[in-house]
């Protein structure tokens, strides 16, 4: 099995240490782990993201999770992921954690995963103090689920860019996030993962919402339409 | 016809676990694997299950009624036609519940529960899956989404 997550910031450097232990100890199977950012964490990230050392974000977290769980094959890969390089990354029979903030990089991805025959895509982002999670699955080249791009136009003609076409100025300006509100958005993803690991039901409601003001979760029935 | 958990299907051989499809109505297993078997009859099951739900609401003597919706008695005691008040499931992100806005219009119910349900003006209203228009009139059985956009941030 190889389970490889894209972006390492509030949500991914939560979300690949819940995943690992998970890995190490519950499950038999042999699993690569692949940390994927081309990010640095920095000082300024102190207050949301889960690292030991200041550095890339996929060596150091890579370093981390491999001193703790031995028995786990872990690659990092210190580039953000885009059109050129996907390709090295993610393979078919995958299961990929997308936790970027930009709508950008998530159509590429699905863009992409549309593309191969079998693979699983979850994908997650919160604003303030809500948010959601998508699932995308195919199976035998058959879309079970709808991709990210189906029922957000947003993601379909994203405004937003690439953190490789931002600025300094624009990387370091960005919106307020809550701790809480990446956690919400890991802890869905890992329930997310579990059902599709363990559940023989079909998932026909691959979207789920979470508000952290109103205490509120949701799961919405999404289909996939036809070509 | 019961219905097979998991686990006692795992504690059976391929040969067994076709042949109790085979004899539930489940075709189409029969070259399978052992764990596509399970799995493959394991869905089967679900479906008949809701299958047998549907036929079970058949038998309601709201049977004509298309789709499914909830009501609740609010007044006992009234005259026939004011005792149950029949609603729409409406939602946005996270936030639903059931209102009585049936027979009014897609702009009145975004106008109504705009702050409730935290519904933003750009939201689009998707009616059983559909997008639809302000003018739109819900019916019985609809259900309301305001689709809200996925979450930007992560990093």
């Amino acid at each position: 099995m190889k389970i490889i997550i894209v972006g390492l910031g509030g949500v991914g450097s939560i979300l690949s240490s819940k995943i690992a232990r998970y890995l190490a100890y519950s499950t038999k199977e042999m699993t690569t782990l692949w940390l994927v950012d081309g990010d640095t964490y920095e000082t300024k990230n102190y207050e949301r993201q889960e690292f030991d050392l200041l550095g890339n974000k996929a060596e150091i977290k890579a370093a981390q999770l491999s001193s703790e769980f031995a028995n786990l094959s872990i690659i990092s890969y210190k580039e953000y992921i885009n059109a050129d390089n996907i390709f090295d990354v993610i393979t078919n029979k995958s299961i990929v954690f997308l936790c970027v903030d930009n709508h950008k990089t998530r159509k590429i991805v699905s863009e992409y995963c549309s593309t191969l025959q079998d693979i699983v895509l979850i994908s997650g982002g919160n604003e303030l103090t809500d948010g959601n999670v998508q699932i995308y699955m195919r199976k035998g080249g058959v879309d079970k689920t709808p991709s990210l791009l189906a029922y957000h136009p947003e993601i379909q003609t994203p405004t937003d860019k690439l953190p490789s076409e931002m600025s300094c100025e624009e990387l370091a300006s960005s919106q307020p996030q809550l701790y809480f509100a990446n956690l919400g958005v890991a802890t869905i993803m890992c329930w997310a993962f579990y059902n599709i690991m363990f559940s023989k039901k079909p998932i026909t409601k691959p979207e789920i919402y979470f508000d952290m003001l109103t205490m509120a979760i949701s799961t919405q029935t999404r289909t996939v339409q036809e070509k | 016809m019961r219905n097979y958990t998991e686990r006692e299907l795992e504690k059976m051989t391929a040969k067994q676990i076709k042949k109790i499809a085979v004899d539930a109505g489940c075709t189409g297993i029969y070259k399978m694997s052992k764990d596509d078997a399970i799995e493959y009859f394991m869905n089967w099951q679900e479906e008949r299950n809701e299958e047998s739900e549907l036929v079970d609401d058949l038998k309601d003597p709201l049977a004509g009624v298309a789709g499914r919706f909830k009501s609740t008695v609010v007044n006992p005691e009234g005259a026939p036609g004011t005792r149950v008040s029949t609603t729409v499931q409406v939602s946005c992100g996270a936030n639903a519940g059931p209102f009585e806005v049936i027979g009014r219009t897609i702009a009145e119910v975004s106008d109504l529960l705009r702050e409730v349900l935290n519904i933003e003006a750009s939201a689009t209203p998707l009616v059983n899956g559909r997008a639809v228009s302000a003018s739109y009139t819900l019916k019985v059985g609809d259900n309301l989404e305001y689709l809200k956009p996925a979450g930007r941030k992560g990093c």
